[in-house]
C-alpha cells in the first residue's frame, strides 16, 4: 500500500516536473525568438551612439562628400562647433558608399541568373546520388572562407581580367557609357563584383533550390504538360509562385555581398577620393575601409576617427535593412499588379 | 478533328519497378476511351506515356511505340508532343499566381499569338468551349484561385483546348469534385468528343458508362480487357474483369 | 583567428567611443584641454582596478604577466626571438606577443589593457597629452626600401629621390621615361610606360615612413596629404592599393611597370620575386642603398638630435653613408604601472631589450631584419625606463 502510494507520488512528481520543464521551455524560447530583434537594436544602439560625434562633425556630407582624410594625426587638434577633430579631417563616404552598391549590384546581376537556373537544374533535372553530390558541392563552396576567395582573386581572377576580360569588354562594348576607357590593372570594380558574385552564388542557389523545392509538381505538370519547355515553366509557373522567398533569397545574397570585407579588400583596388570612372576602375567598400582604416583610427587622440567608422558601419548596417525592406515592399507591390494586371510575356 | 492513337509494346518503368507490360491498344478518333482499373494498375501511367509526361519525372522510363495516326510520338520533340496531346490533371491545378484570363493566355503568347483582339477571342472561344465562359466573363482579371473547384477544373480544361490539340487526356478529372461539377465536367466530355480524341482514366465506373464509348480495364500493368462500354460492363470477356465491374475487388 | 582579432578591435573602439561619448556629454562646456583630463581620471580608475586584481605585492618571486600588442612588423622579433630567450633566464616573468597594428597597441597600452604596446611610430603630441604620461622607448631600428617591376632595368639599382617619388604619388610624373627619373639615371634605358602606383590600403607603420620621406623632400606633399600610418592618398589614375607588405608584394610582381614601398624584412623575399630597388638620395646628396652599415651609421648621425622623450623622426639623416628612410620601433608604455612587481618586471625586460649583450644583439635582430640601437643612446632609453613606477 504505501509502496504504491510512493509509486503513485513519484509519477505525480514527475508530472509536475514535466510542467516545470514545460515552463521552462516556454521561457527559454521567448527569450530566444526575441534575440533577433534585441541584438540588432544593442548593435544599432551601439554604432549610432559611436558615431554621433561624426555625425555632428561632417552632418550630410558624410554621404555627399567624396574626401575620406583622417587629417593629420601628428598636429594639432582643431575644434570645430564644440566636436574635436584632427587638423584637415575630413569623412567624405561616397566614394565607398558607390564601391558598396556598385560591386555588390555587379555580382547580383551575375549571380541570380546563375544560382537560379542551377538551382532549377538541382531541384528538376537531377536525382539521386547526382543530386546529393552537387548539393553538397554547392554547400561546399558557400563555406569556403573570403580569405580564399581574395587570394584567387588576387592571383589567377586579377591578372585574367586586368590582360584578357577587361580588354575584351572595353574593346566590344566601348561605345557603352561606362564600359569603356582603360582597362587597369584588374584591381577593381569588376574583379570585385566578380568575386562577390563567386561568393553569393552558393548561398542564392541553396536558398533557391530549396524553394523551387517545395513546388508541388502538380503545377509544374501543368505547364509541362501544356506544352511549355523546361525554362518556361520555371520562369512562367515556379518562379512566380515562389517569388517572395525568391527575393528573400537574393536580399540576403546582396547584404552578404554588401558586407564582405576580406575578398574585396583584396581585389578592389582601395581607391581613395575618386569615384569609379568606368567599370575596371579602384573601388573601396565601407567594410573594407573599417577593416584598413581602424589602426590608424585608434591612433587619433581626438577619436573622430574612430567615430567616422562607427558612422560608416552605421551606414553599411542602414543600407541593409532598407535594401531588405525595398526588396520585400517590391514583392507587395508586384504582388497586387499580377493580381490584377498578370505577367508579361 | 482528332486523331487516332496506336499503341505497341507499351512498358513503363518507375526506377526498377515495372507499371506497364508491353500494352498493344488502338484508340479510334473522336472516340471517348475510360480507363478503368484498381489503384496502381497503371492506368495512370499508360496517359502519361501518351504525351510524354512520364518520362519528366526524374528515374523513369519506357519502351514500346505510340503514333498518332502516322507519326511516331517518341520520335518528336516532347513539347510539340504535348500540344498536340492535351492533359487535364487529377487536381485543377490552374496557376496559382496568374489570373482567369492569363492562365488560357499564357501558352498561347508563349507560341506567339501576340496581337490582343486575337488572344481575348481564343480566350472567349476556350472558355465557351469548356462551358465555363458565362460564369468567369466578368472576373477574367481575378486570380484563377479564387474560382471553385469546379470552375478551377474547367479553367484547366479550357486552358487544354486553348492550344487546339488533337487529343485531350484526362486523369481521374472528377475526383476531387463535388456531384454536381462531376456531372458538368462529364457533360462536357461527352460535348467535346466529337471534336476531340478523349482518353479518361476513372475510379467511377457509373462514370465509364456515362461518358465513354469505349472502356480498358487494366489489372497489375497489363490490359486485361478492351472494347465498347456496354460489352464491357455487360459482358466482360474475362474473369477479372467481370470481377472488377462487379465490384468484388478494387 | 584574425577573425577574432578583427571582431576584439572592433569591439574594444565601439566600447571607447560609447565611453567617450559619455564622458563628452557630462562636460559639453567644457574645452579640449578639459576632456583630455577626463580622459586621465578614467583610465586611472582603470589602473587600480586592475591593481586589486593581481595584488600589490612586490614580490619579485611571483610570476608576473607582461603582454605586447601592436605592430605586426615587431611581432616577429617578440614572439619569434625575445620571448623565448628571456623566458628561458627569467621563467617568473609570463610574456605573450598579438601581431594587432600599431594602433591597437597604442591604444591597448594607453587603456592600461597591456604592458606594451607595440609601434612602428612614436606618439603624436596630440596623444602625449591624452593619456596619463605615456613613454615612446626605442627598441630597434627599422628601414624600408623603395621597389619597382621594370623589366627593362630589371635588378639595377636606379636612383631616386623624395621630390621624384611625392611627384609619381600625386600623379604629376606619369612615366618611367619622365625627364625628371631620366636626369637622375643617366644611362640607364628607361622604358615609355605608365607608372603604376601601388600603396598600402592598410594602416601601416610602412606608410607613417615613407610619407615623412616626401614630406621631408616636397613641399607640396608636406601641406597636402602629410605623413602617418594613413594618409589621404592623391587620387593618382591606375593606382593599386594593397593590404600589408605582402600584398604589396604581391602587386608589384603581378603588375609590370608598377613602384611601391617595402619594409625591410622583405627585402630579400621581393627581389628573389624579381623586384629591383631604388639607392635613394640623402641629405648629403648622396644615392645609398639600404644595407646594414648605412642604416646603423643614419641612426648614429641622428643620436645628437634625439630629444628626451626620444619622440622623433630618423628620415634624412646627415652624412654621406645615412640610408634616409630610417625609423625606430618602439615601445609605448605608461610610465604608471598597475603595480610595483610589474613595473619592475617590465623595466627588467626592456632594460634587457635595449642591451648590446641582450635583446639588441644582433643575433636576435638580424632575423627580422632590424638594426641595433646605436650606442650614445643608451643614456637617455635608460632614463626613460627608470621612470616606470608600480
Amino acid at each position: 500500500m504505501s509502496q504504491r502510494k510512493r509509486g503513485e507520488m513519484h509519477v505525480m512528481s514527475q508530472r509536475r516536473a514535466s510542467r516545470w520543464a514545460d515552463i521552462g521551455f516556454r521561457g527559454v524560447a521567448a527569450v530566444c525568438s526575441a534575440m533577433p530583434l534585441v541584438v540588432l537594436a544593442a548593435i544599432l544602439a551601439v554604432v549610432v551612439a559611436g558615431a554621433m560625434p561624426s555625425i555632428r562633425y561632417m552632418g550630410w556630407r558624410f554621404i555627399t562628400d567624396i574626401t575620406w582624410n583622417l587629417g593629420n594625426l601628428y598636429g594639432a587638434i582643431s575644434v570645430h562647433g564644440g566636436v574635436r577633430a584632427p587638423a584637415g579631417a575630413s569623412y567624405g563616404a561616397l566614394v565607398f558608399l558607390v564601391g558598396t552598391l556598385a560591386s555588390s549590384a555587379i555580382a547580383l546581376v551575375i549571380a541570380v541568373p546563375v544560382s537560379v537556373l542551377t538551382a532549377a537544374v538541382l531541384a528538376y533535372q537531377v536525382r539521386g546520388p547526382l543530386q546529393s553530390l552537387l548539393s553538397f558541392l554547392v554547400e561546399l563552396l558557400a563555406g569556403i572562407p573570403s580569405v580564399v576567395f581574395g587570394l584567387w582573386g588576387i592571383l589567377v581572377l586579377a591578372p585574367w581580367v586586368g590582360s584578357q576580360l577587361g580588354p575584351g569588354i572595353a574593346h566590344l562594348f566601348g561605345w557603352v557609357p561606362f564600359l569603356g576607357g582603360s582597362a587597369g590593372t584588374g584591381l577593381g570594380l569588376l574583379t570585385s563584383g566578380l568575386v562577390l558574385a563567386l561568393m553569393i552564388t552558393p548561398i542564392i542557389t541553396a536558398a533557391v533550390r530549396d524553394l523551387l523545392m517545395q513546388v508541388p509538381r502538380l503545377y509544374r505538370e501543368g505547364g509541362i504538360g501544356l506544352g511549355l519547355t523546361s525554362w518556361e515553366v520555371l520562369r512562367h509557373v515556379c518562379l512566380p509562385i515562389v517569388r517572395e522567398g525568391l527575393i528573400g533569397a537574393v536580399a540576403l545574397g546582396w547584404g552578404r555581398a554588401m558586407g564582405e570585407t576580406m575578398a574585396v579588400l583584396m581585389v578592389g583596388g582601395s581607391a581613395l577620393n575618386q569615384l569609379p570612372q568606368n567599370l575596371y576602375s579602384p573601388i573601396s567598400t565601407m567594410a573594407a575601409v573599417i577593416a584598413n582604416q581602424l589602426d590608424s583610427a585608434l591612433t587619433d587622440a581626438s577619436h573622430m576617427a574612430v567615430h567616422a567608422l562607427a558612422e560608416l558601419a552605421a551606414l553599411l548596417l542602414v543600407l541593409t535593412v532598407v535594401t531588405n525592406l525595398v526588396a520585400r515592399l517590391l514583392v507587395h507591390r508586384v504582388g497586387w499588379t499580377a493580381g490584377a494586371r498578370g505577367v508579361r510575356v | 478533328m482528332g486523331k487516332s492513337i496506336s499503341v505497341a509494346g507499351l512498358s513503363a518503368w518507375y526506377g526498377d519497378q515495372q507499371t506497364l507490360q508491353s500494352i498493344d491498344i488502338e484508340l479510334k478518333a473522336n472516340t471517348a476511351t475510360a480507363v478503368i482499373g484498381p489503384s496502381g494498375c497503371g492506368k495512370s501511367t499508360f496517359v502519361r506515356c501518351l504525351n510524354r509526361m512520364h518520362e519528366t519525372v526524374p528515374g523513369a522510363r519506357m519502351e514500346g511505340r505510340v503514333r498518332l495516326e502516322e507519326e511516331d510520338l517518341y520520335r518528336m520533340h516532347p513539347v510539340d508532343v504535348r500540344r498536340i496531346v492535351g492533359m487535364v490533371f487529377q487536381k485543377p491545378n490552374p496557376f496559382p499566381t496568374l489570373s482567369v484570363f492569363d492562365n488560357i493566355a499564357l501558352a498561347l503568347r508563349l507560341s506567339g499569338v501576340r496581337r490582343r483582339s486575337e488572344l481575348a477571342e481564343r480566350v472567349e472561344r476556350s472558355l465557351r468551349m469548356a462551358a465555363l465562359w458565362d460564369e468567369v466573363k466578368d472576373r477574367l482579371r481575378q486570380p484563377a484561385t479564387e474560382l471553385s473547384g469546379g470552375q478551377q477544373q474547367r479553367l484547366c480544361i479550357a486552358r487544354a483546348l486553348a492550344v487546339e490539340p488533337e487529343v485531350l487526356l484526362m486523369d481521374e478529372p472528377a475526383s476531387a469534385l463535388d456531384p454536381i461539377s462531376t456531372l458538368r465536367i462529364e457533360e462536357l466530355i461527352r460535348d467535346l468528343k466529337s471534336r476531340y480524341t478523349i482518353v479518361i482514366v476513372t475510379h467511377n465506373m457509373q462514370q465509364a458508362t456515362r461518358v465513354a464509348d469505349r472502356t480498358a480495364f487494366f489489372l497489375n500493368g497489363e490490359l486485361i480487357e478492351f472494347g465498347d462500354t456496354s460489352q464491357v460492363f455487360e459482358h466482360p470477356r474475362d474473369r477479372r474483369t467481370e470481377d472488377y465491374v462487379c465490384g468484388r475487388f478494387g | 583567428m584574425r577573425m577574432d582579432i578583427r571582431m576584439r578591435t572592433w569591439m574594444g573602439g565601439a566600447a571607447a567611443a560609447a565611453l567617450l561619448l559619455t564622458v563628452a556629454g557630462c562636460g559639453t562646456n567644457s574645452g579640449g584641454g578639459n576632456s583630455g583630463s577626463n580622459q586621465t581620471a578614467s583610465g586611472a580608475e582603470n589602473t587600480s582596478s586592475s591593481g586589486k586584481q593581481t595584488g600589490a605585492s612586490g614580490d619579485g618571486s611571483k610570476t608576473v604577466k607582461l603582454d605586447e600588442t601592436g605592430s605586426s612588423l615587431l611581432y616577429p622579433l617578440f614572439n619569434g626571438q625575445w620571448i623565448p630567450a628571456y623566458q628561458d633566464k627569467h621563467p617568473n616573468v609570463q610574456l605573450s606577443a598579438a601581431s594587432t597594428g600599431s594602433g591597437e597597441g597604442i591604444s591597448d597600452s594607453m587603456q592600461g589593457l597591456v604592458q606594451i604596446g607595440g609601434s612602428d611610430a612614436y606618439l603624436s603630441d596630440a596623444q602625449m597629452q591624452q593619456g596619463s604620461s605615456m613613454l615612446n622607448i626605442p627598441l630597434a631600428v627599422s628601414a624600408q626600401q623603395v621597389m619597382y617591376n621594370v623589366p627593362e632595368v630589371g635588378k639595377k639599382h636606379l636612383h631616386l629621390d623624395g621630390d621624384v617619388l611625392a611627384k609619381i604619388y600625386m600623379g604629376q610624373i606619369t612615366y618611367w621615361d619622365d625627364a625628371a627619373i631620366k636626369s637622375l639615371n643617366p644611362g640607364i634605358n628607361l622604358p615609355h610606360q605608365k607608372i603604376v602606383v601601388v600603396r598600402r590600403s592598410d594602416s601601416s607603420g610602412d606608410t607613417f615612413l615613407f610619407t615623412q620621406y616626401l614630406s621631408d623632400n616636397n613641399a607640396q606633399w608636406k601641406s597636402k596629404y602629410g605623413f602617418g600610418t594613413d594618409v589621404s592618398w592623391p587620387a593618382v589614375n591606375g593606382e593599386i592599393g594593397a593590404k600589408g607588405n605582402d600584398g604589396i608584394v604581391t602587386a608589384l610582381e603581378k603588375n609590370k611597370y608598377s613602384i611601391s614601398y617595402v619594409g625591410i624584412s622583405w627585402l630579400n623575399q621581393a627581389t628573389q620575386g624579381g623586384l629591383g630597388y631604388a639607392a635613394l638620395k640623402n641629405k648629403s646628396g648622396q644615392f645609398v642603398l639600404p644595407t646594414a652599415s648605412s642604416i646603423e651609421s643614419a641612426a648614429a648621425a641622428m643620436v645628437g638630435k634625439v630629444p628626451d622623450d626620444e619622440r622623433i623622426s630618423l628620415i634624412d639623416a646627415p652624412g654621406a653613408n645615412s640610408y634616409p628612410i630610417i625609423n625606430f620601433e618602439y615601445a609605448i608604455v605608461r610610465s604608471h604601472q598597475s603595480d610595483a612587481a610589474t613595473a619592475q618586471a617590465l623595466k627588467n625586460f626592456l632594460q634587457w631589450a635595449i642591451d648590446p649583450q641582450g635583446g639588441n644583439d644582433t643575433k636576435y635582430l638580424s632575423p627580422v631584419h632590424f638594426q641595433p640601437l646605436p650606442q650614445d643612446l643608451e643614456g637617455k632609453t635608460k632614463a626613460q625606463i627608470d621612470k616606470i613606477e608600480g
